[in-house]
């Protein structure tokens, strides 16, 4: 088939004409030209990825030691003038703390952290410096940590959530380092917290913060449902039973939402009842490593959410930003929220506002709780003087976790900081001492832990959009998480 | 004048002919309040079909923390222009759009010359797998990028090129589309040209440089709008590879400042940022707007 | 100077060069751009083949060889079977698809190797279709054919959608009036926003308690939708939310593919007694014919890899009513460090699409050359 004539109105057939210029031969002989060619292609690209590793290189246990010795091995002189990088989350505030170094001035997330290093980088007494590496938005950073690490080339300390930590850490991509010799003191921090940062028997992370969730009252509202109490605190629940009671009568009396919390592409709701669930003793994946999610306690804890659902007392319309939105219109009691907005409403709620732990509906205290921690990515070079400035730095974040929780409102992981004077002064913090302390439950360390609760919270959703009954709910997603499991 | 006259026969046929009780109708009159109604109609409905960004204009102009009270207004409460100057404020924002220029046009100049080079040659030179070679290029069309680009990511941490601009312009430039649009170009233009060519004597590389390209301005210039916006709103790939503060583009360094929980606390910042990193290319549209209708009228087998 | 005549007298284009010069040129021409595609299109691919026939861990964890089960995995389970009765209805009509589009060409005797290549793809489509579970068994990855559904659905409503949006928008703007040219670039406004700024908007003008549009519907009496928090609207407002980013670039190829319309022929249908109806059936589809074609495949491929809006508005929620496939390939890939199986996945979409735009070409493309 020859080309086709360009006549007066060539539009028709310049498309097809094209892509269809060899004839029926041609096509056969370059159809075996081609084979030719991509077997030659994939051979060369086998060939390529031979030699070419991704990630970083991986040691055995010797090895491991003998870079403990030479991290302890380095010396001062040798630490001047290194420069390492950070990663984090937490966003950009250049523009305000440019050249600020007192961290008594921070007024967000961002303002401390960064603060903090140019405090750390003005004033250690090793000369080391920390320069941010990478800059997502939230939403993205693991995407972008990811690709440095397969990239071969990450920051020397990052930040990590409790629960990505053992999937970086069993991958060989962390340092293990002995505490101890930093000066990083981990006895001083919760169970929680020091289980946390220990995979397979090595500490992988130093930990920051932990937030979790709570109750933001808003004290007019409840006070009018009658649950105030003389001492100006709130009579908070103790029972499921309680709960509804309550429920019941702020609507009664005041015609708002018992609860505010984001149930629309959002966590919240499924932290409330993975808190409910950890109140009565149990978790979604047993200690053994199993599913657990098909029990009587979840069952239990989705069952009295239906009912507040269906009582009209909360409503899974709203995401994060509208319950937000919600609570501070006065069309709700409760905020159900974390421990990162306890500055920002101390200052600015518009109408009495008082903070408590979340309630114990289902037994003992126990809320849902995640964590920041810093970890150390392995490097190509695994060079210990540039581990050492990692430490150090760690070190001197884990000193500073004080600051950082009176910044944020996040809760120190240090027992020491949350029973001093100058914690217990912020605001509300008394308030939530016990959360900080006793009730705090992180999830379970598993591989690839993400997988697991978006497995578990698609059925939860279905749930709570979909009507789906809990029993079938609560089965699926038990098999769902045993073969993610496998 | 033949397309303007056949739209009033579609639209009114009546209009051109006079009304068989013999009264004459007044034509022009008939086609003015047609008009008009056609011009309210088509201004709703750009307000309509606007009305997102307009609101979004609106929130980016309010004060942040009455943002985090209401936002269900037009007209933007407590106005103000600080969420707009706080983007320029950031001492890296130019430096982020000298990133994005930069990489932009590189990549856009670059891969005009290369797709229009290969569309010529697949529309007007004959050789021995030319049809595999350009449906192996069509092919890439179908594939999926975010699926693919972690062999890509890693192909250029193995030679340690990443944090550069090359890392940015080069995997770009290979965009099958370009070679599409260049190809269907290409044949269409009418073959006297070059037999006129080739008889003064100019030799394919004259004949293309001199004579071909020139031809091809209209559809080089809407493949090359297509290619800058692309580039432009590029996010995932500078994301990875991009990955210290002074090489981040306008996309990702507007990202960068967003902490957690950005949408509840400063979401008039939000979309002031969405509105500034959008507004070059805003103006480029306008300016080359006129071009990008006629490039794609040759490209789509017009005249 | 040469000038370009307009009139074509109608000849046979010869090639440019026989034989090793024109192979030389020729090379010359696409090296440079072949070179760059062969480096960063083709190797990653090649390299994503490889990669899918093994357990391949983004991290490095694992390296191993395991032949064809990313694909079994993906496409098979525990005791699956085939039957005639499950999806009766969609395979039924897939089958009376394909015997319509049979009838046309059949009568016309022009059954070529790629109409029969279409009808045994949509035969072999409607057989399986016919494989599901048994009563105790399972999907591998269910999530798999949920996205797959999804993303279905999805290219389904939006390209004809976005097609015919853009086409009617095209014909309303016609005519060259004053002005057309403003009304043409506020409707194509939107497509210079980048995804992230289209979701941000969106999601918070469809949002029941802070959005525009619930604002301004309530004097109407209509009660705030939660339109992505339920699962049988968040579906349409990723899709509204897609046409809306994307209909001005389509309107944009209609507007310059109707003024190549010949004139002549509107008014030669106009003579033949044609109204308004059967001139844009007569006329003007033929006459747009490579602009439609052109628009339906790249908007069908574009479908195919939605990912951004469903990625950052909804989530893949509420329950897995959005998923679709890229996110779950992109998960497999980041979150669950399983490249090749991600990889795996990725060749599948690209076989599909593959697939369906050859057929859409070949079929919708043209049968009668002038």
């Amino acid at each position: 088939m020859t080309r086709p004539a360009l006549t007066g109105n060539p539009n028709p057939a310049a498309l097809a004409a094209v892509l269809d210029t060899t004839s029926t031969t041609e096509r056969k002989h370059m159809h075996k030209k081609k084979i030719a060619g991509a077997a030659a292609s994939l051979t060369a690209a086998a060939l390529l990825l031979t030699a070419c590793g991704t990630g970083t290189g991986t040691e055995g246990g010797n090895a491991a030691a003998d870079l403990t010795e030479q991290i302890a091995a380095v010396t001062d002189d040798q630490l001047d003038g290194v420069t390492i990088t950070m990663s984090r989350m937490f966003g950009d505030c250049e523009e305000t703390t440019q050249g600020v170094t007192d961290p008594s001035l921070a007024a967000s997330e961002c303002e401390a952290i960064q603060i903090l290093t140019n405090q750390f980088n003005d004033e250690n007494e090793y000369g080391i410096t920390v320069e941010r590496l990478g800059g997502a938005d939230w939403h993205s950073y693991y995407d972008a940590f990811n690709a440095s690490v397969a990239g071969g080339e990450p920051a020397d300390i990052a930040n990590l959530h409790d629960y990505s930590m053992s999937d970086y850490a069993q991958r060989d991509q962390l340092l293990a380092f002995d505490a101890e010799a930093v000066g990083i003191d981990l006895s001083d921090s919760t169970t929680q917290a020091q289980s946390s940062v220990v995979y397979d028997g090595d500490t992988y992370a130093v930990p920051f913060d932990s937030h979790a969730i709570l109750a933001h009252i808003n004290t007019d509202i409840l006070g009018a449902a009658g649950y105030m109490g003389e001492d100006g605190r709130p009579i908070m629940p103790t029972s499921a039973d309680e709960l509804l009671e309550m429920a019941a009568a702020v609507k009664e009396k005041t015609g708002t939402y018992l609860f505010s919390l984001g149930v629309a592409n959002d966590d919240m709701a499924w932290r409330m009842f993975y808190s409910l669930v950890r109140q009565q003793g149990s978790d979604v994946v047993s200690a053994d490593g199993e599913a657990q999610i098909d029990t009587p306690e979840a069952a239990a804890a989705l069952e009295l959410m239906n009912e507040l659902i269906e009582g009209g007392y909360i409503h899974t319309d709203a995401d994060y930003a509208g319950s937000i939105d919600e609570w501070k219109d006065g069309k709700s009691a409760i905020l159900v929220n974390g421990t990162w907005v306890v500055n920002e409403y101390a200052a600015t709620a518009p109408f009495g506002y008082a903070v408590a732990d979340f309630p114990a509906l289902m037994g003992e205290p126990a809320v849902w709780a995640s964590s920041h921690m810093w970890v150390l990515p392995r490097q190509r070079d695994d060079d210990p003087v540039a581990y050492r400035a990692a430490l150090e730095f760690a070190s001197f974040l884990y000193d500073n976790t004080d600051v950082w929780a009176v910044a944020t409102g996040h809760i120190a992981p240090r027992v020491s900081v949350v029973e001093s004077a100058a914690y217990q002064a912020a605001p509300n913090r008394e308030f939530y001492t016990s959360t900080a302390l006793d009730a705090i439950r992180f999830v379970p360390q598993i591989d690839n832990w993400t997988a697991v609760k978006d497995l578990i919270h698609t059925q939860l959703e279905e749930v709570w959009f979909n009507g789906k009954d809990v029993a079938a709910a609560l089965g699926e997603a038990q098999s769902r998480v045993e073969q993610q499991l496998d | 004048m033949t397309a303007v006259s056949q739209t009033r026969a579609l639209i009114a046929p009546g209009a051109a002919r006079p009304r068989k009780d013999g009264r004459q109708q007044v034509p022009g009159l008939r086609r003015a309040t047609a008009t008009s109604w056609y011009h309210v109609a088509m201004i709703a409905a750009t307000l309509v079909w606007l009305l997102p960004m307009i609101w979004m204009t609106s929130l980016a102009l309010s004060d942040n923390a009455a943002l985090a009270q209401e936002t269900q207004f037009l007209i933007p409460r407590d106005f103000t222009l600080d969420n707009l100057l706080g983007v320029f404020s950031v001492g890296l924002t130019s430096r982020w759009f000298l990133n994005s220029a930069i990489v932009s046009i590189l990549t856009t100049v670059v891969t005009v010359l290369l797709c229009a080079m290969a569309g010529y040659a697949f529309a007007r030179i004959d050789f021995r797998g030319k049809a595999i070679v350009y449906g192996s290029v069509l092919a890439g069309l179908m594939i999926p990028k975010e699926a693919m680009f972690v062999p890509l990511f890693t192909m250029v941490a193995d030679v340690q090129m990443h944090n550069t601009y090359a890392a940015l312009i080069l995997p770009r430039i290979a965009a099958p589309l370009g070679v599409f649009l260049m190809t269907q170009f290409f044949s269409q233009v009418p073959q006297e040209v070059e037999e006129a060519a080739r008889i003064d004597g100019a030799g394919p590389w004259r004949t293309f440089f001199f004579i071909m390209l020139p031809l091809a301005r209209p559809a080089m210039i809407a493949l090359a709008i297509f290619t800058f916006v692309q580039t432009w709103n590029d996010y995932l790939w500078p994301l990875v590879s991009a990955t210290r503060a002074e090489m981040f583009t306008i996309t990702t360094g507007l990202a960068s400042l967003q902490g957690n929980f950005a949408q509840a606390t400063e979401l008039g910042s939000l979309m002031a940022r969405g509105l500034v990193g959008s507004l070059p290319l805003l103006i480029i549209f306008l300016l080359f707007q006129r071009h990008l209708i006629r490039g794609i009228s040759m490209t789509s087998g017009g005249k | 100077m040469v000038t370009i005549q307009a009139d074509r007298r109608v000849r046979t284009p010869r090639p440019r060069r026989n034989g090793k010069a024109g192979l030389r040129y020729g090379i010359a021409f696409i090296a440079p751009f072949v070179a760059l595609y062969v480096v960063f299109v083709l190797v990653p691919v090649a390299q994503a083949v490889v990669m899918s026939v093994h357990d391949w861990d983004l991290l490095g964890a694992t390296r191993e060889f395991i032949g064809l089960d990313n694909y079994v995995r993906m496409l098979w389970g525990v005791d699956i079977t085939w039957s005639m009765g499950h999806l009766f209805w969609w395979r039924m009509a897939i089958l009376v698809l394909a015997a319509v589009l049979l009838v046309g060409p059949a009568r016309r005797r022009r059954i070529t190797l790629w109409r029969t290549a279409g009808l045994l793809a949509l035969i072999a489509v409607a057989f399986a279709l016919g494989f599901h579970p048994a009563e105790t068994g399972f999907w591998f990855d269910p999530r798999f054919w949920t996205a797959m559904q999804n993303t279905l659905l999805f290219t389904a409503v939006s390209t004809p959608l976005i097609a015919g949006l853009g086409l009617a928008m095209a014909l309303a703007l016609q005519g060259g009036r004053r002005g057309v040219r403003w009304y043409q670039m506020a409707f194509f406004l939107p497509y210079i926003l980048p995804v992230s700024v289209v979701t941000l908007i969106w999601t918070y003008f469809l949002s029941p308690n802070q959005g525009l549009l619930a604002a301004l519907l309530e004097p109407l009496g209509i009660a705030p939708i939660p339109w992505l928090s339920n699962t049988d609207t968040a579906m349409i407002a990723i899709i509204a939310t897609t046409v809306w980013w994307t209909v001005g670039f389509n309107l944009v190829l209609f507007a310059a593919g109707l003024q190549d319309v010949d004139a002549s022929l509107y008014e030669a249908a106009s003579l033949d007694g044609a109204g308004p109806w059967g001139k844009f059936v007569h006329v003007t589809l033929p006459g747009i014919r490579h602009v439609l074609l052109l628009v339906m495949v790249m908007q069908v491929i574009a479908s195919f890899q939605v990912f951004g809006q469903v990625n950052i508005m909804t989530g893949g929620g509420p329950g897995s009513s959005t998923d679709v496939v890229i996110r779950h390939i992109y998960q497999t890939g980041f979150r669950d460090f399983e490249l090749g199986y991600a990889s795996a996945m990725s060749l599948v979409l690209f076989a599909i699409m593959l697939v369906v735009s050859v057929i859409q070409m070949k079929f919708l493309g043209k049968d009668a050359t002038k």
